[in-house]
């Protein structure tokens, strides 16, 4: 007889643990919309300061040189709705409490690789139309232009970054010689047209 | 011979007293539980400071400060007892040392580079933990106990960061300070509390102590080129004695009593 007791009460009590985790009111629709990177820009940037700045001057101080890739991200129309619903109340992520993001945006052109190019002679290693990918780093943490890569590819939660930029700054400098300066930034896609920006510069 | 006289003399009092409250033992010595809470003025005779820029990362007062203090004694024979203290430090003044640290950094660097600096201090209010014996002496109205206590005093080892940017460069360098995050001294306390009774329950307390800790620590310096990550690190050593004085005023209450 008791026995039987015990097993109403665990069967009872199941709804109210899960009301008991439903803590945290989430909003049981994600909408998952999906962006494109719409258009890409080149400008050279001179980190003389203590911050890089876009610069439209000719010439530019080797040692604080740099480029900025800028990227803008539309929107695109179509949308997926994913429902969560939690077994017996209508809002809830048992544990938790962290809900999932009410929107999500995902890129659908995804980022292959960047490679940027020097289309005039560098230094005695690398001659015009050598890559030099390796020759910039990223601002700040100096990390290879792979990097850039992850953020072109990002999928964003809640809001869509419309204008975002990558500094890459150039980390070994040119022959004295070599002033003039030419360099093609080669984006690749997975399913669409590589994108290649040009800039030009006099490294003194 | 002017120093033996003046043990003598210490010493004739001390029997002296020892004897006149010898013969009002009667109704003195009856306390038992004692818990006391004071408050007073602290004045360190000297500074851990090397001029270093650690110096305004170790959280360490060394300006004269009003602080509290409890304990409670338990005698554990007629003129003996035990004693536990917490003597509550106050800390340095966080937003003057994180603006004299980057003030420091500025002076340092600032000619070749543009600077950065944080220096965040999470410490709390470390007691100064002591526990030791007591020896009673007491008439009626009047008590007089010389201690010596023996405990910790921990010092805060905050972390500090200075982020370099070079002046016309891509160049960009971190200098980190480390010193772990705190370190506890092994800390000797004599002392001496006076005071008179005011009824059988309170009493009022003077307190002087003198306490003696010897530092031991390093900070490392580590000098991080960010883009070729080669890094160069310095050790800078705290080896000083450190020594200070707690003059207070308290109040005792007398939890326990002998029937």
């Amino acid at each position: 007889m008791k026995r039987k007791y015990i097993v109403l009460l665990i069967i009872l009590a199941l709804p109210l643990l899960d009301v008991f985790y439903a803590c945290c009111n989430c909003d049981t629709i994600t909408e998952e919309k999906f962006y494109t990177n719409s258009g890409f820009s080149l400008k050279n940037i001179d980190n003389s300061g203590s911050e890089p700045l876009e610069t439209t001057s000719a010439s530019i101080n080797k040692k604080a040189y740099g480029i900025r890739l800028q990227v803008n991200r539309q929107s695109l129309a179509f949308l997926k709705k994913q429902i969560n619903q939690p077994l017996f109340s209508s809002s809830a992520y048992a544990m938790s409490c962290e809900c999932d993001p009410e929107v999500t945006y995902d890129h659908t052109d995804k980022v292959e690789s960047i490679k940027i190019i020097t289309l005039n002679d560098f230094n005695a290693d690398k001659p015009a139309n050598s890559e030099i990918t390796e020759y910039f780093k990223t601002q700040k943490k100096y990390l290879d232009v792979n990097e850039v890569i992850k953020g072109l590819n990002y999928d964003f939660d809640y809001l869509l970054k419309e204008t975002e930029y990558f500094d890459l700054l150039l980390m070994i400098q040119p022959l004295e010689t070599n002033v003039q300066h030419q360099f093609k930034v080669v984006i690749t896609f997975e399913n669409k047209q590589p994108v290649e920006l040009i800039t030009t510069v006099n490294l003194i | 011979m002017k120093n033996i006289n003046i043990l003598i003399c210490l010493l004739f009092t001390i029997v002296l007293s020892n004897r006149i409250y010898s013969q009002e033992e009667g109704s003195a010595y009856k306390s038992k539980l004692l818990f006391k809470a004071s408050y007073g003025l602290n004045i360190p005779f000297n500074n851990m400071n090397q001029n270093r820029e650690t110096d305004y990362l170790i959280d360490y007062n060394d300006k004269p400060q009003m602080i509290p203090s409890i304990s409670a004694l338990f005698f554990i024979r007629k003129q003996l007892g035990v004693e536990l203290n917490l003597k509550f430090t106050t800390l340095k003044d966080n937003t003057k040392t994180e603006e004299s640290f980057k003030q420091f950094a500025n002076n340092q660097y600032s000619e070749n580079y543009f600077v950065n600096t944080s220096a965040p201090s999470y410490s709390l209010h470390d007691p100064v933990v002591t526990f030791g014996i007591v020896y009673r002496l007491e008439t009626d109205k009047m008590y007089l106990y010389p201690k010596l206590a023996f405990g910790g005093t921990t010092v805060d080892l905050n972390r500090g960061e200075i982020q370099l940017k070079e002046k016309n460069t891509n160049n960009a360098y971190s200098v980190i300070y480390s010193g772990g995050v705190y370190e506890t001294f092994f800390t000797v306390v004599p002392s001496v509390s006076a005071g008179y009774k005011l009824t059988k329950r309170f009493w009022v307390d003077l307190s002087v102590n003198a306490s003696y800790f010897k530092t031991d620590f390093t900070y490392d310096k580590t000098f991080t080129n960010l883009y070729t990550k080669e890094t160069q690190t310095e050790n800078i050593t705290y080896k000083k004695n450190m020594f200070d004085t707690y003059i207070s005023l308290g109040v005792i209450y007398v939890a326990a009593r002998k029937k």
